[in-house]
């Protein structure tokens, strides 16, 4: 391509994404040698949040709101869902049999990164947050599979989270996101360990009759302590020395009775340079199904591990001696869809679990389990925009019976192109 | 069977409807009138064609990638009549055939209509050998289906384009090859669930006997090409009728998208002259889904020949004789067509 003929290019390609919108889609447009496409979604809520903490004392990383407050209170935000507002490019050409993608995700929330202390009020000239969350390339062929180079959605717990029905939704907020950040928690933590966006760089297979998989070498993540009962990276001396590693196996099926099954693992080697604590490992596994029938939809799915934590990987993950907790956590989930409307209603209960280190006091208020139960309705009010509300109870459970209890409600909408 | 050697007999295809798609190979074959002397290998022959009366269940893929494909699958409809399956017309009449079909749109604004083909010349390629052997492999209860994608010219110069969709079904019977598109150049996007752009895509309509599939494009009637007409006189634009014989490929090295001064793009239930980029007068498109038989057998096309006209008379008094058009509508539509002499 000339630098004219890529000018006139350039020019006129913004200009049909704008003008070639059908059904809410930008479509994919060829512009020489090259497939590009954007999409993405804006998405904004209404969430009232009423939070009722424990007079005896908080459930340290615990995911209810007034976990760690002394007293009970009323929420209101405007706010991102779980799902951040997205604009997403993705470009891909083919020679031969090899084809050649980049992808870029931009992910702009409507919450404020700053926040008035003691209480979730934006201040003044506190700008909204972004995140980058995707920049990566891949290269494929239909024989061999692909391989992808960058920072991308991880592969354990990946599934858990994309069926999740409440990434369209809000699910719980928690102390965490109660003052803004560019996101809701879904049902991550309450059900699953979020997959996290990681540098990576992953082979997938091609399928076979459905049946494929994934093996990721992954960017070394470092231990969060998040209840202050927990080693952190630094406190643990860790080495960044060793790649994490994750891989799934998946099958899936079409038809009147469609479905997926997969397996996944997360492994990576926690190594110290403090001669106080021994090197350990985190390894995790989970399996997970969804079918579908008629309007229906179900998902099961079961997670557990070893040091690798709850709510994200590595958050808690070691005692204050360095040894590793055991967790696991659950979800199920039932979604009808109505013909001819299109509006989906759902229901779904998980959990999450955080054992006792070796170094843990039996009555220390660190999370035992954190457990939310949410009821669904998702309209589409057209192929591109829907309507949602939510109602979210979560329970924050601590390992000396602390509790706290958060329910929400969500209203808005997502609009997607 | 032989490519444009075979037509359905009335006897067959009644006996074909009676007793399903099986009766005919084994009829076909001889073994069955053989079979039919002795009581027990009747029984034998009967119970075979019992068996093979259950129309196949699931798919088989012949290809596949890229989010393209082609399949062997049942009938979308139990209740059609089954197909003349296996056939065997071979790669050069397929793309002769599939190469033959073209698409117009009227441009609101330009007031001027685009020919292109459907196909482009990398769609024929993955495509027509499959086809071929799907049809040489498929059972009278199956159809080929297929989806294709491939970039049309949306501006400068064709350095920009649109990737288009294809997909439908493909089968043959009664001497015609039968196409029902599902999507015609339809938009094509991948599914992006939480920015993972999965395996999945928008869910393409494979083509349906019963219920038409409406489209933005409209197909262009051509030689050879007749659009299904079901009982009730309602003509299916995106069901066409090819008559292997008489299609031809349309000029696929052309510029695609040439435009042309717009004309009727109402669907012609009989074979007319070829919808080339000749100018012909300019005119509203209606809706195709709708458009009446009568209009359908009375619209001009480019390069209008003497034959063709009369064919077209032939054709309209035909729907008149049928009763499916009345006697007024049958006068202006002849006047139409007479006006072109």
């Amino acid at each position: 391509m000339n630098i004219r003929n890529g000018l006139v290019a350039s020019a006129s390609v913004l200009g049909l994404m704008l003008t070639s919108q059908g059904a809410g889609a930008f479509d994919m447009i060829e512009v020489g040698e090259w497939k590009v496409e954007f999409s993405g979604n804006v998405n904004g809520f209404l969430s009232d949040v009423s939070c009722e903490s424990d007079p005896a004392g908080p459930v340290l990383s615990g995911l209810a709101c007034g976990s760690l407050s002394g007293g009970d209170y009323d929420d209101n935000n405007v706010r991102t869902g779980l799902l951040p507002s997205w604009l997403g490019f993705h470009a891909e050409r083919t020679e031969g049999s090899i084809k050649y993608g980049v992808t870029l995700g931009f992910q702009p929330g409507i919450d404020s990164n700053t926040t008035i202390a003691g209480a979730p009020l934006d201040g003044g000239l506190g700008l909204n947050s972004s995140n980058f969350r995707q920049v990566f390339l891949e290269f494929s062929g239909e024989n061999w599979g692909g391989i992808k180079i960058g920072r991308d959605l991880g592969v354990f717990g990946s599934d858990a989270i994309l069926s999740d029905m409440t990434l369209s939704g809000v699910g719980t907020v928690s102390d965490l996101t109660r003052g803004g950040g560019n996101t809701s928690l879904g049902r991550i933590g309450v059900g699953y360990i979020y997959a996290d966006w990681k540098g990576q760089v992953q082979y997938s297979s091609p399928k076979w009759g459905g049946f494929s998989f994934n093996l990721a070498v992954v960017d070394p993540w470092g231990l969060v302590d998040l209840s202050g009962e927990s080693l952190d990276a630094g406190a643990f001396s860790q080495e960044g020395s060793t790649y994490g590693f994750e891989g799934k196996a998946a099958y899936a099926w079409e038809g009147d009775f469609s479905g997926k099954v997969w397996a996944s693992f997360i492994s990576q080697k926690l190594k110290t340079t403090d001669p106080a604590f021994d090197d350990e490992d985190a390894f995790g596994y989970d399996v997970g199904a969804k079918v579908g029938f008629g309007g229906f939809e179900l998902v099961g799915y079961y997670y557990a591990g070893e040091g690798i934590g709850t709510t994200d990987f590595l958050f808690d993950a070691v005692d204050v001696a360095g040894n590793t907790r055991d967790s696991d956590g659950m979800y199920a989930q039932a979604t009808y869809k109505f013909p001819n409307i299109g509006t989906k209603v759902g229901v779904s209960w998980g959990e999450s679990n955080l054992d006792r280190g070796p170094a843990d006091p039996a009555d220390t208020s660190l999370v035992e389990s954190n457990e939310s139960f949410v009821i669904g309705i998702y309209h589409p009010m057209a192929s591109w925009l829907n309507l949602v509300l939510e109602y979210t109870e979560t329970e924050a459970t601590a390992h000396n019976g602390n509790q706290a209890n958060e329910k929400a409600i969500a209203a808005g909408a997502i609009l997607s192109f | 069977m032989k490519y444009g050697t075979t037509t359905t007999r009335p006897i067959e295809r009644a006996r074909r409807r009676l007793f399903g798609a099986h009766i005919g190979p084994l009829a076909r074959s001889g073994r069955c009138t053989l079979a039919l002397m002795s009581g027990a290998t009747s029984l034998l022959c009967a119970t075979v064609a019992w068996g093979a009366a259950e129309a196949p269940r699931g798919s088989v893929v012949l290809w596949s990638g890229d989010d393209q494909w082609v399949k062997l699958e049942p009938q979308d409809d139990p209740a059609a009549v089954p197909n003349d399956h296996p056939a065997q017309l071979g790669v050069e009449a397929i793309t002769s055939a599939l190469g033959a079909l073209q698409v117009r749109r009227l441009d609101p604004d330009t007031g001027t209509e685009s020919l292109r083909a459907v196909f482009t010349p990398d769609e024929l390629g993955k495509l027509t050998r499959y086809v071929a052997s799907g049809l040489a492999k498929a059972g009278p209860r199956q159809d080929v289906t297929f989806s294709t994608i491939d970039g049309r010219s949306l501006a400068a110069g064709g350095l920009i384009r649109k990737p288009g969709v294809n997909a439908g079904r493909v089968f043959y019977d009664d001497g015609r090859l039968n196409v029902i598109f599902g999507e015609l150049q339809s938009s094509y996007r991948k599914k992006n669930v939480y920015g993972q752009r999965s395996e999945d895509f928008t869910p393409r309509r494979q083509g349906s006997r019963s219920t038409a599939t409406e489209q933005e494009w409209i197909l262009a009637a051509g030689p050879g090409l007749a659009f299904h007409s079901s009982t009730g006189g309602d003509v299916r634009n995106d069901w066409v009728v090819i008559d292997t014989a008489i299609a031809r490929p349309v000029a696929v090295a052309a510029p695609q998208g040439s435009a042309v001064p717009a004309r009727p793009a109402t669907p012609a239930p009989v074979a007319t002259a070829p919808a080339a980029s000749a100018p012909v007068p300019a005119a509203p498109v209606p809706n195709a889904s709708t458009a009446p038989a009568a209009a359908a057998a009375a619209a001009p096309a480019a390069g209008t020949s003497n034959a063709d006209l009369e064919q077209r008379l032939q054709k309209l008094k035909e729907l008149k004789d049928k009763g499916l058009i009345t006697e007024e509508a049958y006068r202006t539509r002849m006047q139409e067509i007479l006006s072109e002499l």
